[in-house]
């Protein structure tokens, strides 16, 4: 019987505070869930259940565990502090009728040990349960073909029972730590000694103000996506510091100076509420940045993924302009000759039918593709000319194409004279009245006849660099005589020609047709074109591509949502803690405020404007960095070949619009618990 | 007459009491109170746990109802104040003091000391003039800017007073003002009473110090819920007083009939 008296103690603690207990095992039990779930779908059972896309699937799902870890043991950790500081009065209750340190920590060790063999049971089975229901979920946005056989994978369960045996035994090893290092008398105290009123850090609220300005600034000026890609995070630990900075040291300091104003202070509507606003924010600023930051996180994760998903079809097309796209490279611009070509157009032209396939849509043009820092006005395309140091910020995409294929493919004549060029930029400016394309010592130069935005040949994903694309009355001539290769072989040029079509065949036929296609090509035109400098070429079918982008953007897209979740389901809890602690704490007060005559309905008043403004807060916040965060995730997602603002607008509205709905939600339920804490007591 | 109480009856009704669960249990904390306070006295109202005391000022504060009898206030019956105007009522007629302070440890002591009058919705100079002088004669001019986590337990009582005595209540009701003061901190509080008393404010205070009651005009002792015994000063000195006081007490523990 003795040797059961500690977990008897540990396991009434926790039956007996249930109403803290409840919701965080709730919570560990949902990441323990979560984070197998993650590894299940990671699999290989469960990969090969996926019709495309394995690899980028694999890819995303196990960064989405290591961000579920690391979000796990910093959260748990967080939350089981506030735990067993609530606790720390019953603690000293014990060590006051003869307890030693040596016996609570029993008790704490024992705590540890229920709570986690609940949290990891719990999670294991909802894991179980759950993870069919995610494998059916993916397969299915991956257009895979689901069955009903049930699996489950080992590795991830033993991964899952390692990692949050990990995380419990050090937030066991950091409560053992505070129990022993506080006194009986300063464990009893803990609650009844009257506390110092807030006073905000000028420096620290100027610093987050200071913080979060720059960080805005960085998230709007910057053009370049790849510097948006660097500066990104930057600017995301930027915006966290300052909302905690702001929320903690600002709102208390912004609190004291109303509090100044006399006149506006002894008002009734402004008395209490202020000068309790500014205890609630000392206390709360904390939990409520936290909420700002998950808030932020859930909808830009939100935003961006459920965008990228629906704007695959876009990025597709922008990626892949034809079914059918044939890119072939040549060494020299002169080789881009109409009887080179000819041999690839007539072999072409004779496979196809043989399919019973048409050609239709024909995209066919020459372009020469390379890169350059621009200095002034002359893009120099030899780095080692350029200078030491090459600076991002100036290097340029560029394209050269004809001024008779730019009609040919726009179907809008344009006349250029010799030495005439016409620009074409996309992401950066140009103002000057000439520019220049050299290699080395030679340089071509032409006039500026026209700038306008726009880029003419499809970007490749991933080129995010500026673009500048010059419309020239030759194209042989735009480089003549550049030295094309570098010391070490590699082409400094892409001397390019592109022929795409339509085929009106199924996807399948189609991947078969670029398939074969290649090969007839191969056979045919290297033998036929012995010595003429063919570098290589390619036959791409958009139906394969869309495996990848679909396969990336589903995984994508499910992992924002099962983050998302598990995000919201913390943002719940820190709201819900938030709500108990302040239910107890504003009891008292509650019952004094009543005694020296307000009403009821006076007191509720009050508190609801209260809690009204503590609850839009963090929403208000999250919505401003959204806001200034949606200029850089739109360069951001430029990278992954989309381009279509709307869409993003829109993803991000209703991102918004759900999440407000929800957190009200959430907010309106556990307002009842507060409300419930602070009558009972009156 | 200030303040007319007659016949008042409290009758508790608990879910307590026998397994059976369904049958209630009724506690009378008051039977039969009867008294009468005149404006410009100090009143101490005695009587041991249990006694209907705390009940008794409850109704007096508006707190709580009556199960029967009333309670005037210069003639005014608190059963037909309608329930939305007892706070404000409460708030312009009467003054609180309490065992346990009751500041609110989010204002320093002058805001602590300005919320009724704030929420009385009067303009802040005013509030300001009416403040000087209570808090001249209450010894606290200093402490004005303290928060009470920063003063002693006396000063946190006479903030306190400061509280009731700003708004010229009728009536200062005070429940055990003493009893969370050290001895020190009660002789300074009761000297304050018979001070602020003599400047013309009435006071009702519920109390089981016979200390504190010897410094009132008046004390009532309570029993089983009904007055059991009065005793007035009349020319007796603080000492003598006290003596009479304590001998009602010691014949109020033998259970023996009124002297």
């Amino acid at each position: 019987m003795r040797t059961l008296f500690y977990p008897r103690l540990a396991w009434d603690g926790i039956r007996k505070n249930r109403r803290l207990y409840g919701p965080y095992l709730l919570t560990c039990v949902c990441m323990a869930a979560m984070y197998y779930i993650l590894g299940f779908l990671a699999s290989p059972a469960a990969l090969a259940l996926l019709p495309r896309g394995k690899s980028s699937v694999e890819m995303i799902l196990t960064l989405g565990r290591y961000v579920m870890l690391v979000f796990s043991l910093v959260f748990l950790y967080y939350t089981h502090s506030f735990l067993i500081r609530r606790r720390q009065r019953e603690f000293g209750l014990y060590n006051v009728l003869g307890m030693g340190k040596r016996n609570l920590m029993r008790i704490v060790t024992w705590e540890s040990l229920i709570t986690f063999a609940l949290a990891l049971a719990g999670g294991l089975l909802a894991g179980l349960a759950l993870s069919k229901l995610a494998e059916l979920g993916l397969v299915n946005l991956l257009g895979g073909q689901v069955d009903y056989r049930l699996r489950l994978d080992a590795g991830a369960l033993a991964g899952t029972a390692a990692c949050y045996a990990a995380i419990f035994a050090l937030i066991w090893l950091s409560a053992v730590i505070r129990t022993y290092r506080s006194s009986a008398v300063s464990l009893m105290k803990a609650e009844s000694v009257g506390e110092k009123p807030p006073r905000g850090n000028w420096l620290l609220a100027l610093l987050g103000a200071g913080l979060l300005a720059a960080a805005y600034w960085l998230a709007v000026s910057i053009d370049n996506p790849l510097d948006a890609l660097v500066w990104f995070f930057v600017a995301v630990l930027m915006v966290i510091v300052a909302t905690y900075l702001l929320m903690i040291a600002g709102s208390v300091r912004l609190c004291r100076m109303l509090q100044r104003n006399a006149g506006y202070y002894y008002r009734p509507r402004h008395f209490i509420s202020v000068s309790s606003m500014a205890y609630r924010m000392k206390r709360n600023g904390a939990g409520l940045a936290s909420i700002c930051v998950i808030a932020t996180m859930v909808l830009v994760m939100l935003s961006s993924t459920t965008c990228l998903w629906f704007g695959a079809e876009d990025s597709l097309l922008s990626r892949y302009p034809r079914e059918i796209n044939i890119d072939v490279r040549m060494n020299d611009p002169a080789q881009l000759n109409d009887a080179n070509l000819n041999l690839f157009r007539e072999a072409i032209a004779e496979f196809v039918p043989q399919r019973g396939a048409v050609l239709e849509n024909v995209q066919d043009y020459r372009f020469i593709n390379l890169s350059g820092m621009l200095k002034g006005d002359t893009l120099q395309c030899d780095y080692e000319r350029a200078g030491a140091r090459v600076r991002y910020g100036d290097l340029r995409d560029v394209c050269v194409i004809s001024a008779a294929d730019y009609a040919a493919k726009t179907g809008a004549p344009l006349k250029l004279s010799r030495g005439e060029a016409a620009l074409l930029v996309d992401k950066m400016r140009y103002a000057m009245d000439g520019i220049a394309l050299a290699m080395g010592d030679i340089e071509h130069r032409w006039t500026v006849k026209s700038v306008q935005k726009g880029t003419l040949v499809e970007p490749y994903a991933g080129v995010a660099l500026p673009r500048v694309t010059l419309i020239v009355p030759d194209l042989a001539e735009a480089i003549e005589g550049f030295e094309l290769t570098d010391a070490k072989g590699l082409q400094k040029a892409q001397i390019q020609w592109i022929y795409g079509f339509d085929t009106g065949l199924s996807d399948d036929d189609n991947s078969r047709l670029a398939y074969d296609m290649e090969l007839e090509l191969a056979a045919r035109l290297f033998e036929d074109s012995e010595g003429s400098g063919f570098r290589s070429f390619t036959v791409e079918d958009r139906a394969d591509g869309a495996a990848d982008f679909f396969g990336s953007y589903g995984a994508l897209f499910f992992i924002g949502i099962l983050l998302s979740a598990v995000f919201l389901a913390a943002a719940v809890l820190i709201i819900y803690y938030k709500q108990i602690s302040e239910g107890y704490e504003d009891a008292k007060r509650f019952e004094i405020m009543q005694k020296v005559g307000m009403t009821k309905p006076e007191i509720r008043a009050s508190i609801a404007s209260q809690l009204l403004t503590v609850f839009a807060l963090p929403l208000a916040f999250a919505g401003l960095h959204l806001t200034f965060a949606f200029p850089m995730i739109r360069r951001l997602l430029t990278l992954f070949s989309l381009y279509n603002v709307g869409l993003f607008a829109r993803t991000t509205l209703v991102s918004f619009a759900a999440f407000s709905a929800l957190y009200a939600l959430v907010y309106l339920l556990t307002s009842r618990e507060y409300y419930r804490i602070v009558s009972g007591a009156a | 007459m200030l303040l007319e109480v007659k016949g008042l009856r409290k009758v508790y009704r608990t879910r307590f009491g026998n397994r059976q669960g369904d049958s209630r249990v009724s506690v009378e904390a008051l039977k039969n109170v009867n008294f009468t306070v005149e404006a410009g006295e100090y009143v101490a109202i005695m009587g041991e746990s249990g006694s209907g005391k705390t009940t008794l000022l409850n109704i007096l504060a508006a707190l709580d109802k009556p199960t029967s009898g009333t309670v005037l206030l210069e003639g005014r019956d608190f059963s037909k104040i309608p329930e939305r105007e007892v706070a404000a009522f409460r708030r312009d007629n009467l003054g609180f003091v309490f065992q346990e302070f009751n500041l609110l440890d989010t204002f320093t002591l002058e805001d602590n000391i300005y919320l009724p009058l704030v929420l009385a919705g009067k303009p802040w100079p005013q509030m300001r003039e009416k403040l000087t002088p209570i808090a001249r004669t209450l010894g606290i001019e200093a402490l004005l800017k303290k928060y009470p986590y920063e003063v002693s337990g006396g000063q946190k009582q006479r903030a306190a007073v400061a509280r009731a005595l700003i708004t010229s209540p009728r009536i200062i009701l005070a429940d055990e003002p003493t009893g969370a003061l050290d001895s020190r901190a009660t002789d300074e509080l009761l000297k304050l009473f018979a001070e602020v008393n003599r400047q013309g404010q009435t006071l009702l205070m519920v109390t089981h110090s016979a200390r504190a009651a010897s410094r009132a005009g008046r004390v009532l002792f309570i029993r089983d819920g009904e007055v059991f015994h009065q005793l007035y000063r009349g020319d007796a000195t603080d000492a003598l007083f006290y003596q009479k006081i304590v001998d009602t007490l010691t014949l109020l523990a033998k259970g023996g009939d009124r002297a």
